[in-house]
């Protein structure tokens, strides 16, 4: 069976509304992972809202398991929580996954509902709401194993690889690749080579089906945003085609791209992976599309 | 052509502002002229006018799928049902007589006034913008390729 991906919050730092960023949406970070068996959600940016009309369409008489993977609690990767309806109904168990010691993520996102920050209080919320340790580097979800990884972001953040049933998922925001390069001066000089991105980073991400990674800045762009947490685009494509993942979503856009900005910065991506020779296929991730990851893509005729 | 007895535009009459572009919008010397039969640039002719009063809400436009691409001749669809059934067999909204084209290929389903495309478990998939997607809300501009077909939606308002 497939596991299915879907895009709900794809901007970075802040939402975004407009006509400017109407295509690729506006909201923060917020990806959909399921199967048949299992609901995993990945960040609750403002995206989670959206996730949650649609879960509350139609809600299942015996309830919703959601499994919360939090990179990390900043603003963009919380701040829709409050308005995640499934959160307000008794039938609904959340589960929001944190370091094994670090009950950081739990208590920062329940902390933003304390009334001087929301009206309604997170002890209020009707959903069994509980928490659970990562044990080492991995957990099971359902059918889903969830593996995590360390990332370079101020205040720290982490990756996830998850495992279905022989198809791998990584979802990897707000990780600065750019400050761990092996050589930052070749980076700088002869930006078309490819970059010595991090062993660890290649292993966690290797043979891939997908990969969603922060992809904010543009080259131009990098130079004045060093330390901000955020890689170049161009860097992750190469960290993408060295992973030999399958395809590359270029998420976590920054809030003054617009549309074009966002297709010219795809377009050179879809670019590099070529001129490295790389099968890789790069695109943009965008509110609404879901995609279908099997380890066969291919159907047989019906 | 508009009545004898229309209000007409000044010879200055506004300005269309594009970043630091000023347009000129009026009836002379503009970078947009708004003509008028009467050649007689006589300022103080212009007419008084008062807009109806009451709020008139945005005119509605409706959703549209035109055929872009693909064996037979373009045509044009409309978007006015909840669901609209796409493929080869003949019970399809929109029929697709071609053999890369599955029997029940894919659907649009209209939520919230928006149009999703999803794909129906079809033998070649559909693309949207040139991805291949399990489903995808759909936004103006985008194209749909559906086996040799691709077809471009324009978003209603």
């Amino acid at each position: 069976m497939a596991c299915f991906v879907r895009f709900w919050g794809v901007r970075g730092s802040i939402p975004t509304p407009g006509s400017k960023t109407r295509r690729y949406g506006g909201n923060t970070a917020c990806v959909e992972v399921r199967s048949d068996k299992a609901l995993l959600v990945f960040d609750a940016g403002t995206g989670i809202r959206e996730l949650g009309v649609e879960l509350m369409r139609k809600p299942p008489p015996q309830g919703t398991h959601i499994h919360l993977f939090l990179s990390h609690p900043h603003w963009d990767h919380i701040q829709g929580f409050p308005f995640f309806g499934p959160a307000y109904l008794a039938t609904t168990k959340i589960t929001v996954y944190c370091p094994e010691g670090d009950p950081k993520n739990y208590q920062l996102l329940s902390g933003q509902m304390s009334n001087a920050y929301f009206p309604v209080r997170f002890s209020d919320l009707k959903a069994q709401i509980g928490q659970e340790s990562f044990h080492g580097d991995g957990v099971e979800a359902g059918d889903f194993v969830v593996r995590r990884f360390q990332q370079r972001h101020p205040g720290g953040s982490v990756g996830f690889r998850i495992e279905h049933e022989g198809s791998t998922v990584i979802y990897a925001t707000d990780s600065e690749i750019d400050l761990q390069l092996a050589d930052q001066q070749q980076a700088h000089a002869q930006p078309q080579k490819m970059r010595g991105v991090p062993k660890e980073l290649v292993t966690a991400m290797r043979d891939a089906n997908l990969i969603i990674a922060d992809a904010q800045y543009t080259d131009q762009e990098y130079g004045s945003r060093i330390g901000w947490g955020h890689p170049r685009a161009s860097t992750v494509v190469d960290l993408a085609a060295q992973a030999q993942a399958g395809q590359l979503a270029l998420t976590h856009h920054d809030p003054m791209h617009s549309d074009r900005d966002t297709d010219e910065k795809v377009t050179e991506c879809a670019a590099r992976a070529l001129a490295h020779r790389s099968k890789l296929e790069v695109f943009g991730a965008r509110e609404g599309v879901v995609l279908k990851v099997a380890t066969q893509n291919i159907r047989d005729t019906k | 052509m508009a009545p004898k007895d229309a209000p007409r535009p000044s010879p200055k009459h506004a300005d269309l502002l594009k970043g630091d572009q000023t347009l000129p919008l009026g009836k002379k010397a503009s970078a947009f002229v708004i003509e008028s039969k009467d050649d007689d640039w006589d300022e103080p002719r212009t007419q008084v006018t008062k807009p109806k009063p009451g709020f008139k809400p945005t005119p509605t436009r409706a959703h549209v799928l035109t055929r872009v691409e693909g064996p037979g001749e373009p045509n044009r669809v409309v978007l006015d049902k909840e669901v609209i059934a796409i493929g080869r067999a003949l019970n399809n909204d929109i029929r697709l007589d071609n053999e890369g084209v599955s029997r029940n290929h894919a659907r649009l389903v209209r939520i919230d006034d928006e149009f999703t495309v999803e794909d129906l478990d079809s033998r070649n998939g559909i693309y949207v913008n040139g991805l291949q997607v399990h489903a995808a809300t759909l936004r103006d501009g985008d194209e749909v390729q559906i086996g040799d077909f691709i077809f471009a939606y324009q978003e209603g308002l």
